[in-house]
């Protein structure tokens, strides 16, 4: 058994509360709506597209689609299942061909509890069981009562129970102002923004100058179109991070009860997460462009739940929306326990990675004008921006490469555009890789890879000595740890 | 107990080989000096890539290095490891072969090719006794 995953032994001493029913229970009849609308909102955008071109019809399909959409989740309902004992969860369903799944208890990694519009409109929550591993979320009990929601939560993983004092100041705690600043400085912002920007400098000044009304229907030529383009990618980008960020972050309070990490947050679908400390694989605190301007960034909780494909992941995880750097630091230090980390200095990667990235940008730099030979004498010149480009990035890449081992913590940073400084712990590390490209070797470079489930971080570029002298290190660690 | 194995792995050579670069139209010197570099390749290549294979069961971990152009170092400690697993492919087959793929919590850690199958399940046994988990 790995660290990654202790056994839980608190789980045989400490008195259960008594099943409620070993008996085959349904959901709440609200499922039948919760998973209705789920299927019709998957099929807008069909339906609208032929509503919208008008054809034959249509309206019939919708209607079908609708009624297809009912029926089945009425008798998905009526199959469906869940079942509790002392050690596992069992669940069950289908029709034509019936599954039935067991989740132990002890391997259960979180539990969350999540409210749609559908839900409030029947006053019922769904509970989410991530497992260890899982490429989805293994357990979606859709639609329950509050009250059994609760009790279920507290027999699935007692350790999960909301009991103990809640600190008095929340660890995170996002205001509208917060919000605001998170939406504008988001990552999608981001990249539009930099490419944008990069647009700008190649026009004229007062290209900027020149009134819309003017730019549509008039003769536009091709440098007015990218700016225009540029401009509503830009407007449109900014408009859509804001909005998700309101509804998906409204509210976001993280607080820290004993062991555990509670978050809220949620303006649509209401949520509620709690993660047991002790199952945070790292923390990956993540700075973009935007955000390193300003002296800004975000934090992430790695666990090893949240399946890549229940599109949880990325939001599930997120401990500080944003917040200054060194706050962030902060609060990575008070959920991994004092390892000195707001004051570590990070060792930058030596002068020779950046050389090497500066050889290989030229090298590309030179390829591809030479390829754009081949290309329409117009479009020949935009290679030659391939250069300046790939030089930029290579820069970029070379600065924000750095790691440090501390005591029990192993930090790495990397990221030329989105920078990410990933802490995880020691003795989460699984197994370790050492990689020594075509291209690292001539500079005496190599790159360590520690393992950790759902993740893994990487301190890319160090000298070939100090990569085998901290492989050897940690690997005398791993292999010791028993 | 500390005990070595020393094993090493027959690659795929013939996979390397040309039929790709058959294609190209222009220039025959190329496509000569092309196909002579693939043959070279193909007879060379396998071989270094055998030569560089090797695994080492220690006392607490497993520990892999295989490459030369691309030198990778792995290191597996036993009581990490979740499940391991033997594979054959067709080729495997054809010349006997069997392939061992061991697992931790983290994903696949290590791929072992071209071991002999009494071998790889021998392996796959050692390691999952050392592990504490089932053999697939």
């Amino acid at each position: 058994m790995s660290d990654a995953v202790p056994p839980r032994p608190d789980r045989e001493d400490a008195p259960l509360p008594p099943p409620v029913s070993t008996e085959w229970r349904r959901l709440h009849p609200a499922a039948i709506a919760v998973w209705a609308s789920g299927v019709v909102g998957g099929l807008a955008v069909p339906i609208l597209f032929f509503l919208v071109i008008g054809r034959a019809g249509s309206i019939g399909f919708a209607a079908f689609a609708g009624g297809v959409a009912v029926i089945g989740s009425v008798v998905r309902w009526s199959r469906f299942g869940y079942r509790l004992d002392d050690r596992a969860l069992h669940l069950r369903g289908g029709l034509l061909q019936r599954w039935e799944r067991t989740i132990q208890l002890a391997r259960i990694q979180s539990v969350d509890v999540v409210q749609k519009l559908t839900h409030r409109a029947f006053g019922v929550v769904e509970l989410r069981i991530e497992v260890v591993g899982g490429q989805s979320t293994e357990a979606p009990l859709v639609a329950l009562l509050p009250d059994e929601a609760t009790r279920l939560r507290a027999m699935l993983a007692s350790d999960l129970a909301e009991e103990g004092e809640a600190s008095e100041q929340p660890l995170v705690r996002m205001r509208p102002r917060d919000l605001l600043v998170a939406g504008l400085t988001g990552g999608r912002v981001a990249v539009v923004a930099a490419m944008a920007g990069w647009a700008f400098q190649l026009l004229p000044e007062d290209a900027l100058f020149v009134n819309l009304d003017e730019l549509v229907g008039t003769d536009r030529s091709n440098l007015e179109t990218v700016l225009l383009i540029a401009a509503a990618l830009l407007g449109a980008s900014v408009l859509i991070s804001l909005a998700t960020t309101v509804v998906v972050y409204w509210g976001f309070a993280a607080h820290r009860r004993d062991d555990r990490l509670v978050i809220t947050r949620g303006l649509l679908q209401a949520r509620r997460s709690v993660i047991a400390v002790g199952r945070i694989q790292a923390i990956r605190i993540e700075e973009n462009l935007i955000r390193r301007v300003f002296g800004l960034a975000s934090v992430r909780v790695l666990t090893a739940g949240y399946g890549k494909e229940s599109g949880d992941q990325q939001q599930a995880s997120m401990l500080v929306p944003v917040a200054d750097r060194d706050r962030c630091l902060e609060v990575a230090e008070a959920v991994v326990g004092s390892d000195g980390l707001p004051n570590v200095d990070l060792r930058p990667a030596p002068t020779r990675a950046l050389i090497r990235r500066l050889v290989l940008a030229s090298s590309v730099g030179v390829v591809a004008p030479t390829l754009g030979l081949a290309l329409p004498e117009d479009a020949r010149i935009a290679t030659f921006a391939v250069l300046p480009v790939a030089i930029g990035f290579g820069y970029l890449s070379w600065r924000a490469l750095g790691h440090e081992v501390l005591a029990r913590h192993v930090v790495a940073r990397s990221g030329a555009l989105q920078r990410r400084t990933t802490v995880a712990a020691r003795a989460n590390v699984q197994h370790l890789t050492l990689h020594r490209s075509p291209t690292q070797r001539p500079f005496g470079l190599a790159s360590l890879t520690l393992a950790i489930p759902k993740a893994s971080a990487a301190v890319i570029d160090v000298d070939d000595d100090v990569a085998e002298e901290r492989f050897d290190e940690l690997a005398a660690r791993l292999s010791g740890a028993r | 107990m500390w005990w070595t194995v020393w094993g090493a792995v027959v690659l795929v050579g013939a996979l390397v080989a040309s039929p790709t670069i058959a294609e190209i139209p222009s220039g025959g010197a190329i496509f000569v000096a092309a196909f002579v570099l693939a043959v070279l390749g193909a007879a060379t290549v396998p071989f270094l890539r055998y030569r560089r294979w090797r695994y080492e069961i220690r006392e607490r971990d497993l520990f892999l290095s295989h490459g030369s152009w691309f030198y990778v170092l792995t290191l597996i400690p036993f009581d990490r490891i979740q499940y391991v697993e033997t594979h054959q492919g067709p080729l495997d087959l054809a010349f006997r072969l069997m392939q061992l793929v061991v697992y931790t919590a983290a994903g696949r850690a290590a791929r072992i090719p071209g071991l002999d199958p009494d071998e790889a399940e021998a392996l796959r046994e050692e390691l999952s006794k050392v592990a504490g988990t089932e053999s697939v």
